[in-house]
């Protein structure tokens, strides 16, 4: 790569400022213009015109819906987690309204999100949020779960814990890739529940969530 | 709402702003898209692109170095010239473009100075010899390099060299007492 002269970049500043020039010869150009306003001068003038030029390329109207598509490369997603939290939590206010119609309660009072009286709690796998439960408390009390875990088909037993350290069994439910859905009846008194518990085949803890 | 503004809701991820700012460059984008990649899917593809980078360099955009259109057109057609590989004439012949460009637009334009400036820019092409018109329309639209206006043309390399810089040369003529004016 040699200097170029002002001459030089004289002679070379049309195809520069239209980015057209050979990698070296743009380099040169690039060095000298460093150094001389002058000539940064005419380049700058020189791209002004190229800039004009493509304003005056006439406008065409793109096909139907590119508007659309464009703003759906655009605008981010939303995450995993969150789109999976959004369709359990809407699942789970579904199911609820569909529990207080079958049992008789008055659907309005339920279909609002954390209507007095019911718990509801996240589903934690570790520290990942898996799903949620709510407690719907009546006579009798029924609590809902959804959950979403590693894609399989298996079966989740299902307990709620008392603060006192009681455990009663809610029932076993499957999970179809992973996903499960289910309402289980709790016989006794709602008072003290500290939370729920997901476990597997082998008894281990999959996944539990805690009423504040 | 000004053109500024409306980037600046794109680039803040506002979905009705930005639907706004598609809808108000969605014809030039995709207008210089088409007129280097001549397919209109390809051309949709670099449009799309173009977007996608002006939202994600939105914050980059500095006024006092143009205006939004020119930056977003700036933006087309570099994604555009870098998606055809192989820069040959596009099935848009250079004459015709040059026909176009040449021709007056029957779209309004917002600043009645922008009008005057482009028009006699117009006019300026028109007025050129038919040669450096098409030279300046491969060389500046297309970014066909020297070198491939002069086998497009079939000259030797000096003289393509020659037309693209005297038509550059006498079309800032045209706007260099603008310059002058600090208009």
């Amino acid at each position: 790569m040699s200097d170029f002269t002002c001459a030089q970049v004289n002679e070379a500043a049309a195809e520069f400022a239209l980015g057209i020039l050979a990698p070296d010869e743009r380099e040169s150009v690039e060095a000298h213009l460093q150094r001389c306003p002058t000539c940064r001068l005419e380049v700058e003038s020189m791209q002004s015109v190229g800039t004009q030029l493509l304003d005056l390329v006439p406008g065409t109207e793109p096909p139907l819906g590119f508007d659309r598509r464009v703003l759906s490369r655009v605008k981010p997603a939303p995450s995993p987690i969150r789109r999976r939290y959004r369709m359990i939590a809407t699942l789970a206010a579904a199911a609820a309204i569909a529990v207080a119609t079958t049992i008789g309660v008055d659907a309005s009072h339920t279909s609002r999100p954390a209507p007095a009286g019911i718990a509801s709690a996240v589903l934690y796998q570790g520290k990942q949020p898996v799903g949620q439960v709510a407690v719907y408390p009546g006579h009798p009390t029924w609590v809902g779960v959804t959950v979403q875990l590693a894609a399989a088909d298996s079966s989740v037993k299902c307990e709620m814990v008392g603060y006192g350290g009681s455990v009663t069994d809610l029932g076993s439910f499957s999970l179809s890739a992973g996903r499960g859905s289910w309402f289980a009846r709790y016989p006794k008194v709602t008072s003290h529940l500290a939370g729920i518990r997901l476990l597997d085949d082998k008894g281990d803890v999959v996944a539990s969530a805690r009423f504040s | 709402m000004d053109d500024e503004a409306l980037l600046a809701g794109l680039a803040a991820g506002d979905g009705d702003v930005g639907l706004a700012f598609v809808r108000r460059f969605q014809r030039q984008v995709f207008g210089v898209a088409l007129a280097v990649v001549g397919d209109p899917a390809q051309a949709e593809d670099v449009a799309q692109q173009a977007f996608e980078r002006a939202w994600r360099k939105g914050h980059t955009f500095d006024a006092k170095r143009g205006s939004v259109g020119s930056w977003l057109n700036k933006i087309a057609h570099n994604l555009a010239i870098d998606s055809v590989r192989a820069r040959k004439p596009s099935p848009l012949d250079p004459s015709d473009l040059v026909r176009l460009v040449g021709r007056s637009s029957d779209e309004p334009e917002l600043r009645s100075l922008q009008r005057e400036a482009t028009n006699e820019l117009r006019e300026a092409i028109r007025n050129l010899p038919s040669e450096q018109a098409r030279a300046i329309v491969m060389a500046g639209v297309y970014g066909m390099t020297a070198r491939e206006v002069a086998e497009a043309e079939e000259i030797a390399l000096g003289t393509a060299k020659t037309r693209i810089r005297s038509a550059m040369i006498k079309l800032r003529f045209t706007l260099e007492p603008k310059v002058v004016r600090g208009v």
